[in-house]
């Protein structure tokens, strides 16, 4: 996986926390995973950086200790911490194998060991969850077209948060569909273009403008945002369509 | 080549190199060498440290107001007037300095009097010998160290001007204004070089501190009040208080007007308590916010 150096402060940040937490939670620490698009290498000015905390055991008292250094590091990188016991893992990344299917292929392993090598969830988890995210994405989306599209200045934003549950979905279909792509917005293009040919090639390329510089062309934000919940909707029908393998 | 017979201009010339060579010296032993053992969340476990080192004992105090105010536990009232709003407001915090400014706002007090409250500069100032006992700022022997060192440069350059201002009345020339200006300056920046508020590990600290909360300060306009994290308070502590949006702090201004002459960033670095880190010489040496 891409190895691309983080920024000096983020860099900074997360080697301040996850010495913290060693110091913090001891033998109890078994992993610390970076995740998401910091472990990609892309994060951006605005990006959350993710990381989960894989624990032996969690007695009273230990997560005391991880105050102070959580709450700097969330406050300096905006770091969030899934902090979750190696006995739950397993069921975790059945309740929430879109989002674990995605660390596993996307991960970098700041200490400990890689607990995500042997991690996969079963492609029926995989399907249910994909649908699921498809579904909310489209209804949530519908809603909040509805609510923030008279603002132009607003669509931008909505736009852009299109971006992670989408790539997120291309990638996991194209893996349960016996494929790889280099990155989930790589996933997100190569599905728009089977299923569409240029029919959403505009709205993607909105989708990119909008994370990367949260301005589009006057008008162009609002067409954006219902195609791409016509492609979400392609997608879904993609998904339903998978043959139903254990 | 005695640069004693050398004519006005020329001696004038060799003077400067001396005097930058003596400053440059003076400076270099007053930095002195910086202390890596110094972890840094020694300094965030604790943001009134931070607003300490990049200030005095008046902002850790201007810092926990902001703080507690944002945390609602204190309020500004029409009168302008602050105060403690809960009877056990006190038990809500676990610093010392909170416990006193909400102590001190119980009974209503302007904002501008608590940065002048003895009892809550003395709670400050503990800041300051913390910082001290970790070589972020210059202790006692440190400061006898850079005034013992000032004054041997003092010796050197008024030393160099007196024996060249005895050559030349004894040759007769008595225009030795230049020289006694070049003289006067030199030892003015000997002086300031020598009490630097901050150590090497201090100036160290701080530039470490600002690139561990670059993303903070650029994301500072997304902050919002209440004190459900502690951002505000980290971004207040190691840039001032007028780093925070007034959109979403709008008692700030209120509370501490900015400055006139303070053009964005930091805030509240030019010392008003003179006796937390002066030069153990006597005042009047070294800004505060110069390093």
């Amino acid at each position: 996986m891409d190895q691309d150096p983080l920024p000096p402060d983020v860099a900074r940040s997360l080697d301040l926390f996850v010495r913290e937490a060693q110091a913090a939670l001891g033998e109890d620490l078994v992993a610390a995973i970076l995740f998401g698009s910091a472990a990609e290498g892309r994060l951006r000015a605005t990006s959350d950086v993710n990381v989960m905390l894989v624990l032996a055991s969690l007695p009273p008292g230990r997560l005391d200790a991880l105050r102070e250094p959580l709450r700097l590091a969330h406050a300096t990188i905006r770091l969030e911490a899934m902090l979750v016991l190696e006995s739950e893992l397993a069921e975790a990344a059945e309740a929430f194998a879109v989002k674990f299917a995605d660390i596993a292929v996307r991960h970098r392993l700041l200490a400990g060991r890689d607990v995500m090598a042997a991690l996969k969830p079963t492609p029926a988890a995989m399907r249910h969850r994909l649908k699921q995210i498809l579904l909310n994405f489209i209804l949530r989306t519908r809603e909040r077209y509805a609510l923030q599209s008279l603002r132009e200045e607003q669509v931008p934003r909505l736009l852009a948060d299109c971006a992670a549950p989408l790539r997120a979905a291309a990638e996991i279909l194209m893996q349960l569909e016996g494929r790889a792509a280099a990155s989930p917005k790589e996933a997100l293009e190569t599905l728009a273009r089977e299923s569409g040919a240029d029919r959403w090639t505009q709205a993607l390329a909105h989708l990119s403008a909008a994370r990367e510089s949260a301005v589009l062309p006057s008008g162009a934000g609002a067409p954006a945002v219902l195609a791409l919940l016509d492609l979400a909707e392609a997608l879904r029908s993609r998904a339903n369509a998978l043959p139903e393998r254990p | 080549m005695n640069p004693f017979a050398w004519s006005g201009g020329k001696f004038l010339l060799f003077y400067a190199v001396v005097a930058v060579a003596v400053i440059a010296f003076v400076a270099w032993r007053a930095r002195g060498r910086s202390d890596s053992r110094v972890n840094v969340t020694f300094m965030t476990s604790d943001p009134y440290r931070i607003a300490y080192l990049r200030g005095d004992s008046a902002e850790v105090i201007r810092v926990s107001v902001f703080n507690l105010v944002d945390r609602g536990l204190i309020e500004l009232r029409e009168d302008g007037l602050l105060v403690t709003v809960r009877k056990d407001a006190e038990s809500l915090v676990r610093r010392a300095i909170d416990r006193a400014v909400l102590a001190a706002c119980f009974a209503g007090t302007a904002p501008e009097a608590l940065v002048a409250n003895e009892a809550l500069l003395r709670e400050a100032r503990a800041y300051g010998r913390d910082l001290e006992r970790e070589g972020l700022l210059p202790d006692a022997p440190t400061r006898r160290s850079r005034l013992a060192w000032l004054v041997g440069a003092l010796a050197v350059l008024v030393g160099v001007a007196g024996v060249k201002a005895v050559v030349a009345l004894a040759q007769g020339r008595t225009n030795l204004v230049f020289l006694a200006i070049l003289t006067v300056i030199a030892c003015l920046f000997a002086a300031r070089a020598s009490f630097r508020r901050l150590t090497a590990t201090g100036k160290d600290m701080l530039d470490d501190l600002k690139v561990l909360t670059m993303r903070l300060l650029g994301r500072a306009g997304t902050l919002k009040p209440g004190g459900a994290s502690n951002e505000a308070l980290l971004l207040a502590a190691t840039y001032g208080i007028w780093a925070l949006p007034a959109g979403a702090f709008p008692f700030v201004e209120t509370l501490y007007p900015r400055p006139r002459s303070d053009g964005g960033g930091d805030s509240g670095s030019s010392g008003s308590d003179s006796g937390d880190s002066s030069c153990g010489g006597g005042g009047g040496c070294g800004g505060c916010g110069s390093d």
